[in-house]
């Protein structure tokens, strides 16, 4: 019973991260571009906790927190972009 | 215990997919954003629950990394979506056009207008030394 739900959640989240990838290659703004991708990142988070699930074993756990804090990095470090046009503000730019 | 972990399982599945339905049939950033934040955190913390349960319950795990990654999770996305509406809304990304309130665009006019008649010059005290000139102190 496992295996069947994790195969379907699986697919879900395989769906989702598609569906996703619309957003980020026709997005009409650069904000809906970096949406998608936190988007995308997440639902990774999920999958990889989900085959963690299905292969009985820990270990994938610990890729789920690195793609969590990177993924978070990586939104912060687009988002000072996006505001200042660099992303590490020594004070000189602008 | 199956049920259980299948159960979460398939309610984490749905808030993901709806947070990517919201992402892909709502009108501008904000409203996206309002969708994906909160849905997806939602739905990756019914999976770490399925994944705590059943790695706690097979006895591989202890149970701390999820715990740990749930509460990542709960608080960087709302600070992570805070920080790209922030930026979207200062390169000037515009509203949906039904939209009925922008209270931030409304702060930050007001903030300007505001800002002028505040003086920043101090009181006249008798005992200090006479204030510097104005470019001496720019």
């Amino acid at each position: 019973m496992i295996a069947l739900v994790t195969l379907v959640v699986l697919s879900g989240i395989t769906l989702s991260i598609l569906l996703s990838a619309y957003r980020v290659l026709f997005g009409p703004t650069i904000p809906d571009r970096v949406v998608a991708l936190d988007n995308i990142s997440t639902n990774l988070v999920a999958a990889i906790v989900v085959f963690s699930i299905r292969s009985d074993s820990a270990l994938y756990i610990d890729v789920a927190l690195v793609i969590a804090i990177l993924s978070f990095l990586a939104t912060v470090a687009a988002a000072k972009y996006l505001l200042r046009g660099t992303v590490i503000d020594n004070g000189s730019a602008r | 215990m199956d049920l259980l972990v299948s159960g979460l399982l398939l309610v984490g599945l749905f808030f993901l997919l709806t947070g990517t339905l919201g992402l892909l049939r709502f009108r501008d950033v904000y409203s996206r954003m309002h969708a994906t934040s909160k849905s997806t955190t939602l739905g990756v913390t019914g999976v770490l629950l399925a994944a705590l349960l059943y790695l706690r319950f097979l006895g591989l795990s202890s149970g701390l990394k999820e715990s740990l990654i749930i509460g990542f999770l709960f608080l960087t996305a709302p600070v992570g979506a805070h920080m790209i509406a922030r930026a979207a809304h200062r390169a000037g990304i515009p509203l949906w056009q039904n939209s009925i309130v922008d209270e931030l665009k409304a702060y930050r006019e007001a903030d300007h207008t505001a800002a002028e008649p505040i003086s920043l010059t101090a009181p006249a005290d008798p005992l200090s030394p006479p204030p510097l000139e104005e470019e001496e102190r720019m």
